[in-house]
């Protein structure tokens, strides 16, 4: 390296190194050649502002950029080009000192840590506290309206002048100036007095005086206009009255209600003379006093001026003489000095003013007075508008008018309220008034989330066709103070332009018409009303505005950040007052803003605006999911369309059709439009609700009632099923402790006992775990008791084949009571056998011998879910029913007797149904097992069978004479594998009870439950609301149909049985199956004779309410009974007699019937008080039942409670039935079962034997009296009737009844008899259906079949 | 995922996105004991047709590690109309502690991916700072301070203004099946 000394470097340097000048560089380097700088902001461009950079940095670069001969870097204004400052003028992140400036959007709450229970595991979109604007849409007067004939105009213009007359009353003004102006005199006349005292009057009191006068003045005048503008305003109505008075005198008609009424009022003479005289005279005295002041005054100022000009033109005069005298020795320049001539000339003498002449002003005042003022002795008048015309009837009016009427009453109008732009509500489509005023009277509320812009109001009218917008106007949005409690209904005008004429009487709007006769120049008026409306803030339960917390107001550090000030670029400029939009765009295109500036970008849409008019209004703000539309795939429709989805979103909608489809298929096409077709059906069924063959009115009306009990009451339940406990999804295995070792050990050191089993629980199974017939029901027949026996056979019957044949003279036996039997009668002869039979699948017991069989046989029946869907809640619903049958197998001969061959003996099995029980799936299916003797429901008679003979042999022997009569089956029922039963939803009900009750409910609850766990008791029941209510609530004494109590004795046992018949007549249908799966639901007598169907309680309830009424001691008793479980029954007391009463039934026992379905006691209800079972015994045959024995009865209320007020109506309305109705019910009935009795042979002929048929009917139609009455033999001569009629004949029938539910539960019922199975080739059918009807449409149908073998023929 | 320009017209197919997967857990809070609660988000073109969109994890607490694990299955099919409002998956993480009070611990939400096949994601979590007197409460007798308005989580721009903490991350296994929308020219 070679050294150079320092200067030599810097020589170096200075060739090859560039320094940039700090200087600036010459401006014209920097543009291009020959070419001025120009500046872009001068020209009306935005620029914006560029970063600061120090000057001498600028200079540099630019003289570097030149160096480089980078004129591309340089804009067109010589400036280097640059973007506009990116540097924000604020940190984006600001502190946010304390919580009030928090915005509301971010706002926390501190939530302590709580131990929470499970079910707010879904993250709820809780919306925070919402604003809400109240909008009270009060009403709208048209002021005009095309509609209106001219009468109405001129209504409407005398209304509004009246309305401004009395407005002008109100205030009173006259009053009001002509006492201020006596006040004003007395004042200055005081004054006057005291000056007059002083003398010498301060210069302050004499501008007093000045004051006064000049205030008089002023009143006086301010007093004649007022007066003589209510003179004119009378005027004018007065005028405007004649019109209308006029008018309608030339139309003839009246169409308006209005009338003026001008009231008068005399007035003292002398007295208004003497007031018109002193008011003349202090006008007077005041215009003196005032030209003394004023003019004289002025003049007197003027003259002093004068005189003081007067003296200096004087002396100047002088002094120019003088200088002229001197001038004119002197020179002769200046000879004239102009001014003095000009000042010669300014001084004028003040003329003096005219004086005060009394007789003219007087004249004046005079004159001003009569013309403005009420004249002395005129009436004071008062108008008043009435609304009391009559408006002539449309009929009595001429074509054109009632016309113009018509088309008022088909002219409906609403108003459409959107916010933001965006449609909100609408009003009820309201038709104008008379008068022209459409009331809404509606509140809407409107949750927004969004500042709001704009709140439009759009008038629509809807005429005969279609809607139109009649006018549009905007209402203010309040701001935050104004809220619901402190608002005013306010009016807000609006016009329209629309044009509208009509070829009536109306006078359309916006075209030309002559409102008066004699008016020369049309009249053309538009549209216009006045709304009365307010909108406010709405408040929330602590009072709270709930309004947008200062969004507007606050100051936000970042221009643009704030969401609103983004969006809205009305806020952002600082211009929120202008909430209108249409004033907005004015107010645009007045302020001329920079379309360039991107600060106002948002506003760019509004300055376009002018171009196309309102352009505002075809801008729709659509925030939510903004383009959507123009990006979505495909349409709504085209989605809604698809198939697939459909099917899938059925699927996670858990509609029942398609809640268990497991496979979906993969591509469109698979899914065919038939995987719908039961679900629409479905769906329009639930529309127009069944409409059954002979159902009518009443019963669509009970369906309808039940299908909306059901929906509301599924809806509300639906929620709580989604409640699992943690033994629901944790299988936990008990952790061993000591005890159970211990246990455990000790089992294995016990002795072995082989015959005595202990019972295992079996396993439940899991409803994911089963499958389409995984399920079976097993039933356990295992004997029967007391079964009827087949009728000795005839005298001349060979036994080989009269076993079935009817006896000819044989009396029948004696059903309940029956005290004598044929001694004689040696055959018991009975082949029976049990037939179970549920969801088409029929299953049969081997065949017994006897009355009193045994079988103990299994039968297997499958069992099907509908939809293949074993979820609990599915399982719930099933309605299936279980039937149980039993029949007497008959064999006989079918060969005929006149054969060759004697060898062979055919013979035909028969069965012939002797009675049947049914157990609801529901049942099986919540109790697990059924496990007991039931009574099979035999009918009343059964032709060829004795009912009777063994309970009345086994009575007489041991007398027991509480034991009541009828068949008997043991059975067991169960299913395979056991099926969870659903846990009833453990919800907590609402209730309008106290709530010190129900916690003593509770409590009570708790302590029974602790003494006996099994023991039923209740102390709140849910009602059909959905409200849990006290139980004694529902007992209320009811009067029964008075059909039924009637004629009899009220307290024998006659009428007791009469309505019991009654009551179980009403269709049992179990809440399991009604509400499925939720829980018992109790309803009100009332309710319940409006559904027509109930469970036990229902049953019971009724029951126990009419035996109250009747003035029995009845109890609602609380137990368990075989099959239902826990149930409801009726207990009577009479004399120590006890007796039970299964309402659903109808059927009674003695408390000490070994053969009472009631198994146990648990409570006792009525009225006042629940009492629970505290006896070591709860059978009902060892119960001891005196409520009043607190070592007995737990009592829930004390003694002296009173009792709580009943839920129940006072009384019940039991509306006829129908008897028309009732029979084309028979007529349909009957005709269906013999349609169904044919197609159940298929091959075989039915014949129908006519003269049987005639006598069945007269037979049927006795048969409900006889039953209800139970006065004993009930078939006596049933068979001698027939016999007697038919000749020789051999036939099995039996008449059977039930509570009407519909046609297809009568045909089901005969189904099951079997008598259609008769293959008898020679076999005639006789039927006869006979409905006895109750009131409240409740239907008892007996239906008599009998089966009829002409033995002549057979015999021959 | 990219729109192409070719559009095809209505082809009688939907748009359907699956996914599947799981909550794996947690990591690096403060302490375990942690459940959580989620919730699926999408727009109103997307209709769910199966599975459901929302949930909570039991409370795991693991004794020697630090990371609480509930692998808690995901489950849900969407049926979409149109791209906008992908479904998101938005978190909140709680602390149960010993005295079984639970405690927000974090908020959280990750977008579902948009691309198929399984997709390890792990979402962040923060909780909002209370005021001095709420943080001492906070530290003594637990509690947090909450949102007012949990969309926040997932929407509003106005989150700029909350002062928060963070807190631990969450480990997300999707897998993502699309079905479908190269019919509508979205190619994947």
């Amino acid at each position: 390296a070679e050294y150079n000394g320092y200067n030599q470097q810097v020589e170096k340097e200075k060739v090859n190194y560039f320094i940039p000048s700090s200087l600036p560089p010459e401006a014209a380097s920097k543009v291009e050649e020959d070419a001025q700088p120009r500046y872009l902001e001068d020209e009306g461009f935005y620029v914006g502002e560029k970063p600061i950079v120090l000057q001498q940095n600028t200079n540099i670069l630019e003289n570097r950029l030149i160096k480089h001969g980078g004129r591309g870097w340089f804009g067109s204004d010589g400036q280097v080009d640059s973007l506009p400052n990116p540097v924000a003028e604020m940190a984006t992140k600001p502190w946010v000192d304390s919580l009030d400036e928090l915005d509301p959007c971010v706002e926390t709450v501190y939530v302590k840590a709580q131990p929470r229970n499970v079910n707010l595991y879904i993250i709820q979109n809780q919306v925070s506290d919402e604003n809400e604007l109240q909008i009270d849409i009060g009403s709208i007067n048209f002021i005009h309206h095309s509609l209106m004939s001219r009468e109405h105009v001129l209504a409407s213009n005398i209304t509004m002048m009246y309305d401004e007359y009395r407005m002008i009353r109100h205030k009173n003004y006259i009053t009001f100036y002509t006492d201020k102006l006596a006040a004003l005199r007395n004042a200055v006349e005081t004054l006057k007095e005291t000056l007059g005292v002083v003398k010498y009057p301060t210069a302050l009191q004499k501008s007093r005086i000045n004051d006064f006068t000049a205030e008089i003045r002023r009143t006086t005048q301010q007093l004649s206009t007022a007066e003589s503008s209510e003179r004119d305003m009378m005027r004018q109505i007065i005028n405007e009255w004649e019109a209308i008075k006029s008018l309608r005198e030339e139309q003839g008609y009246n169409n308006t209600s209005v009338r003026l009424v001008v009231k008068k009022e005399e007035v003292n003479y002398q007295h208004d003379l003497n007031n018109w005289e002193t008011e003349v005279a202090h006008q007077v005295d005041e215009r003196r006093a005032e030209y003394d002041v004023i003019i004289l005054s002025a003049h007197q100022e003027e003259m002093r001026k004068y005189q003081v000009q007067l003296q200096e033109w004087k002396q100047n005069r002088l002094k120019m003489k003088r200088i002229r005298k001197r001038m004119q020795r002197g020179s002769k320049e200046n000879l004239l000095d102009p001014s003095s001539e000009v000042a010669i000339a300014d001084i004028i003498k003040p003329d003096k003013p005219p004086p005060f002449d009394d007789v003219t002003v007087k004249n004046e005042v005079m004159n001003d007075l009569i013309v403005n003022r009420r004249n002395p002795g005129e009436a004071r008048i008062s108008l008043e508008l009435t609304h009391t015309t009559t408006i002539t009837p449309t009929p009595s009016v001429p074509p054109s008018e009632a016309n113009r009427r018509r088309a008022m009453q088909k002219t409906s109008s609403n108003l459409r309220v959107l916010f933001n732009g965006r449609e909100v509500f609408q009003t009820e489509p309201k038709i104008l008034s008379s008068d022209f005023k459409l009331n809404f009277g509606s509140i809407f509320r409107v949750r927004i989330a969004q500042w709001p812009e704009s709140l439009k109001v759009e008038l629509l009218t809807s005429g005969l066709v279609s809607k139109s917008i009649t006018s549009t106007f905007y209402l203010d949005i309040p701001p935050t103070t104004v809220h619901s409690g402190n608002v005013r209904l306010g009016v807000s005008g609006f016009t329209s332009n629309k044009v509208e004429s009509h070829t009536h009487e109306g006078v359309g709007s916006g075209t030309p018409f002559t409102l008066r006769t004699n008016e020369t120049n049309p009249t053309s008026l538009n549209t216009k009303g006045q709304l009365i409306s307010s909108v406010s803030w709405s408040l929330d339960a602590n009072g709270r505005v709930l309004a947008p917390k200062g969004l507007v107001e606050r100051e936000d550090p970042i221009s643009g950040a704030n969401p609103l000030k983004s969006n809205d670029p009305v806020i952002a400029i600082g211009a929120e007052r202008l909430q209108d939009p249409e004033s907005l765009t004015k107010w645009v295109q007045e302020s001329r803003l920079d379309p360039n500036d991107p600060e106002n970008a948002a506003l760019v849409p509004f300055m376009q605006g002018n171009k196309d008019g309102d352009v505002f209004l075809t801008q729709d703000y659509f925030r939510l999911e903004q383009l959507q539309e123009e990006f979505n795939f495909i349409t709504e429709e085209e989605f809604s369309r698809l198939n697939r989805f459909r099917l899938l979103r059925l699927r996670h909608e858990e509609i029942p059709e398609f809640r268990n489809i497991s496979m979906l298929p993969c591509n469109e096409h698979e899914v065919t439009e038939s995987a719908f077709t039961a679900y629409e059906r479905r769906l329009k069924e639930k529309d127009v609700v069944k409409m059954e063959r002979g159902v009518d009115g009443d019963r669509i009306e009970v369906l309808k009632f039940r299908q909306n009990v059901k929906d509301a009451v599924l809806h509300r339940f639906y929620t709580s099923r989604h409640h699992y406990s943690l033994q629901d999804m944790v299988h936990e295995e008990q952790v061993p402790d000591i005890g159970t070792l211990g246990a455990s050990i000790v089992k294995i050191a016990e002795p072995r006992r082989p015959l005595k089993p202990v019972r295992k629980t079996r396993k439940k199974a899991m409803s994911q775990n089963l499958t389409e017939g995984s399920v079976r029901i097993l039933v356990n027949v295992v004997r029967g008791y007391n079964i009827p026996t087949r009728q000795a056979s005839h005298s001349h019957q060979p036994d080989r084949r009269g076993e079935v044949q009817v006896g000819g003279a044989m009396a029948a036996s004696s059903l309940r009571v029956g005290q004598h039997l044929d001694p004689s009668s040696k055959s018991y002869l009975v082949a029976p056998f049990v037939a179970a039979s549920f969801q088409d699948a029929t299953v049969t017991t081997s065949v017994a011998q006897g009355p009193s069989p045994s079988w103990n046989e299994e039968l297997q029946l499958p069992f099907c879910a509908p939809n293949s869907d074993y979820n609990a809640s599915n399982l719930q619903k099933v309605d299936d029913v279980l039937f149980i049958h039993l029949f007497d197998r008959v064999t006989e001969d079918a060969t005929p007797t006149n054969t060759e061959d004697t060898a062979t003996i055919i013979t035909r099995v028969q069965n012939h149904w002797l009675g049947s029980y049914e157990l609801p799936f529901s049942t099986i299916y919540q109790r697990g097992k059924i496990d007991g003797t039931f009574k099979i429901k035999v009918p009343p008679v059964l032709l060829g069978y004795n009912l009777e003979r063994e309970i009345v042999l086994y009575r007489l022997k041991l007398s027991l004479k509480y034991q009541s009569s009828g068949t008997y089956l043991t059975i067991f029922v169960t299913l395979e594998p056991v099926l969870k039963p659903m846990d009833p939803p453990k919800l907590k009900f609402e209730s309008q009870e106290d709530v010190s009750l129900l916690r003593r409910c509770v409590t009570y609850l708790a302590d029974c439950n602790k003494r006996y766990p099994n023991r039923n008791v209740k102390t709140t029941v849910i009602d059909i609301k959905g409200e849990s209510v006290l139980i004694t609530r529902f007992v209320r004494p009811l009067p029964p149909p008075p059909e039924l109590t009637e004629a009899t004795n009220t307290n024998t046992i006659i009428t007791l049985e009469k309505i019991a018949r009654f009551v179980s007549l009403i269709p049992f249908v179990s809440d399991n199956v009604t509400y499925a799966g939720i829980c018992d639901l109790w309803s009100t007598c009332d309710q319940f004779m409006q559904m027509l169907c109930g469970d036990e309680e229902e049953h019971a309830i009724l029951l126990l309410n009419y035996f109250l009424h009747l003035g029995k001691q009845a109890y609602l008793l609380l137990g368990t009974a075989v099959p239902e479980g826990n149930t409801a029954y009726v207990l009577t007391v009479d004399h120590n007699e006890y007796i039970i009463w299964n309402a659903s039934t109808g059927e009674y026992h003695d408390k000490s019937d070994p053969h009472s379905p009631l198994q146990s006691v648990g409570a006792l209800i009525n009225d006042t008080n629940i009492w629970f079972n505290v006896q070591t015994q709860d059978t009902p045959m060892r119960v001891r039942y005196n409520v009043t024995r607190m070592s007995d009865w737990k009592a829930f209320f004390p003694i002296t409670a009173t009792p709580l007020p009943s839920i129940q109506p006072e009384s019940l309305y039991y509306p006829p039935t129908d008897q028309s109705y009732v029979a084309n019910l028979i007529d349909a009935v009957e005709r269906t079962l013999k349609d169904r009795i044919v197609s159940w042979r298929p091959r075989h002929i039915t014949r129908w034997n006519r003269s049987g048929n005639s006598i069945l009917r007269q037979i049927v139609k006795g048969l409900e009296e006889r039953v209800s009455r139970k006065t004993g033999v009930v078939n006596t001569g049933h068979n001698e009737q027939l016999l007697s009629q038919l000749g020789d004949v051999r036939f099995t029938g039996y008449p059977m009844d039930q509570p009407y539910t519909g046609v297809e539960a009568v045909v089901s019922a005969v189904r099951s008899t079997e008598v259609h199975k008769i293959q008898d080739p020679d076999v005639e059918f006789s039927m006869a259906v006979h409905i006895h009807a109750y009131p409240a449409s409740v239907l008892a149908v007996w239906v008599y079949v009998a089966a009829i073998v002409n033995r002549r023929r057979h015999d021959l | 995922m990219k729109m192409s320009v070719k559009f095809v017209g209505f082809t009688g197919k939907m748009a359907e996105v699956h996914v599947i997967g799981q909550l794996v857990g947690a990591s690096e809070f403060p302490s375990h004991s942690l459940f959580c609660k989620w919730g699926l988000h999408a727009g109103g073109a997307w209709k769910l047709i199966a599975g459901l969109k929302g949930g909570q994890t039991h409370v795991d607490n693991p004794e020697n590690e630090e990371h609480a694990y509930w692998s808690h299955p995901i489950d849900v099919h969407y049926a979409t109309k149109g791209l906008q409002g992908w479904p998101r998956l938005h978190l909140q993480v709680w602390h149960q502690d010993m005295h079984g009070r639970n405690e927000l611990y974090g908020y959280g939400f990750v977008h579902v991916p948009s691309s198929p096949g399984c997709h390890d994601i792990e979402c962040v979590t923060w909780k909002p700072n209370g005021t001095f007197q709420e943080e001492m409460m906070q530290q003594f007798v637990g509690g947090c301070p909450q949102l007012k308005n949990p969309d926040l989580v997932y929407a509003g721009a106005d989150r700029y203004k909350l002062h928060t903490t963070a807190m631990g991350k969450v480990q997300i296994r999707l897998n993502v099946i699309l079905r479908n929308f190269d019919k509508y020219g979205v190619e994947c």
